[in-house]
């Protein structure tokens, strides 16, 4: 209802112009023929085109060169409606507004593929700087494993050197049944098995070595001079073997690390005929074994 | 184009010819640009792009170049130009696929960088 109300004040002027375009287009129906296909077609894509910022933007000059076909198209027909150039120029026309399209869209992928250069090569630097980060962390393990290699080698030298220079301290001389440091007598009294007090202060050297080389085990003998029974004298030697042996293990070294055996007078190392041959041949011998020996099967030899 | 000949000849003598301009002549600058143009396209390498495109730029042009032996010179000139728009368009094709794939050829680049990239960080972590 009211729809119809406000309408009907306006329709009237309007419907008046409709009529009158009407019977003007009926008029000039007969005098006006209708353009080719060719040319409308052309014209349609040239609007296309020239409307679409895209082309119009990218390729101004083919478009302008496809209008100048068109105006010529369009000119031609104006003058003759039967002038077979009009297809002629249509086509022109169609042709270069197809080359437009295609300039455009090439000239667009160009700033695109510009931009995208950019993009790649930022992004190429950013992947070679993790890869050179990485490298760097890799180095910087590289270089640390090396230098604790490097430090164990060295440790181990040092270890080496350090045992050389224990063993030379303990005054070891090199046997084929390993080192042997001896011990003089000065260690015990005259006759008896106890260590002196002074006499510890050189064992502990041998009790310092034996805990930083644990794999090494010793041997303790007793020897006497021929002064005395034979007996005594076995007996004494095992006795302050066993003082020896007494003193490394109160010093917390493992018994079955070490094996005892007294000698008696059986092994001198000097003449019994003069006083400083017998102070020579009273001692204790320790052996350190080679290191993988076993103190107690190597005693009995 | 060949107006410049004309000059001085008395406008009465000129306005029968300026209508007849184009059959008077062979258009041999229209067929050598349609020449250069199919050249410029083979060498864009546009024959794959566009194999229509250059076929009938060369058909074209070989008909202009018979319908100028023939002396028929508007028909000519009018082959000429449809060869010379032919091989513009097959150049231009084949130029813009080339753009658009170079376009693609680097997405695709960078998107294998940034899988490296994620990659590589996931390692170094």
């Amino acid at each position: 209802m009211r729809g119809e109300g406000t309408v009907s004040p306006h329709s009237h002027p309007i419907r008046s112009i409709l009529a009158l375009a009407a019977a003007a287009a009926a008029l000039f129906a007969c005098a006006t023929p209708v353009p080719p296909e060719s040319l409308v077609s052309a014209e349609q894509a040239y609007g296309a085109a020239a409307g679409d910022p895209l082309v119009s933007e990218n390729a101004p000059v083919v478009l302008y060169e496809a209008k100048q076909d068109l105006d010529r198209a369009q000119a031609t027909w104006s003058a003759d409606r039967d002038d077979p150039r009009v297809d002629h120029y249509a086509y022109l026309a169609h042709k270069r507004v197809e080359i437009a399209r295609e300039l455009a869209t090439t000239r667009v992928s160009d700033d695109e593929a510009r931009e995208l250069s950019h993009e790649r090569d930022r992004t190429l630097i950013e992947a070679r700087s993790r890869q050179v980060d990485i490298a760097r962390v890799e180095a910087e393990q590289a270089r640390k494993r090396e230098e604790e290699a490097r430090a164990l080698a060295a440790s181990e030298t040092e270890r080496a050197a350090a045992l050389e220079k224990q063993l030379a301290d303990l005054e070891a001389k090199k046997t084929d049944r390993g080192m042997v440091i001896t011990l003089g007598d000065v260690l015990f009294d005259f006759n008896r098995a106890e260590l002196r007090g002074g006499a510890q202060q050189s064992l502990y050297r041998l009790v310092t070595f034996l805990r930083e080389n644990v794999d090494r085990e010793v041997l303790v003998e007793g020897h006497t001079d021929s002064v005395g029974s034979e007996t005594f004298n076995l007996d004494l030697s095992q006795r302050r073997a066993e003082a020896v042996r007494g003193f490394l293990v109160q010093n917390g070294i493992d018994s079955a690390r070490t094996a005892v055996r007294g000698f008696g007078e059986a092994r001198p190392v000097s003449t019994n005929a003069t006083d400083a041959g017998r102070q020579q041949n009273r001692r204790v011998e320790v052996v350190i074994l080679d290191p993988g020996k076993k103190a107690a099967q190597e005693i009995g030899r | 184009m060949n107006r410049t000949r004309f000059r001085g000849v008395p406008l009465v003598l000129l306005t029968p010819l300026a209508f007849a301009c184009a059959t008077v002549t062979p258009p041999t600058d229209t067929i050598n640009a349609a020449d250069r143009a199919i050249v410029e396209a083979t060498q864009a390498d546009a024959e794959p792009h566009a194999r229509l495109e250059m076929h009938l730029a060369r058909e074209h042009v070989e008909k202009a170049r018979v319908a100028v032996k023939e002396e028929r010179y508007a028909e000519a000139r009018e082959l000429a130009e449809k060869a010379l728009v032919e091989a513009e368009l097959a150049e231009a094709k084949a130029n813009s696929v080339r753009a658009q794939r170079n376009v693609r050829e680097i997405r695709d680049y960078i998107a294998t960088l940034q899988r490296e990239i994620e990659r590589e960080s996931g390692r170094s972590r």
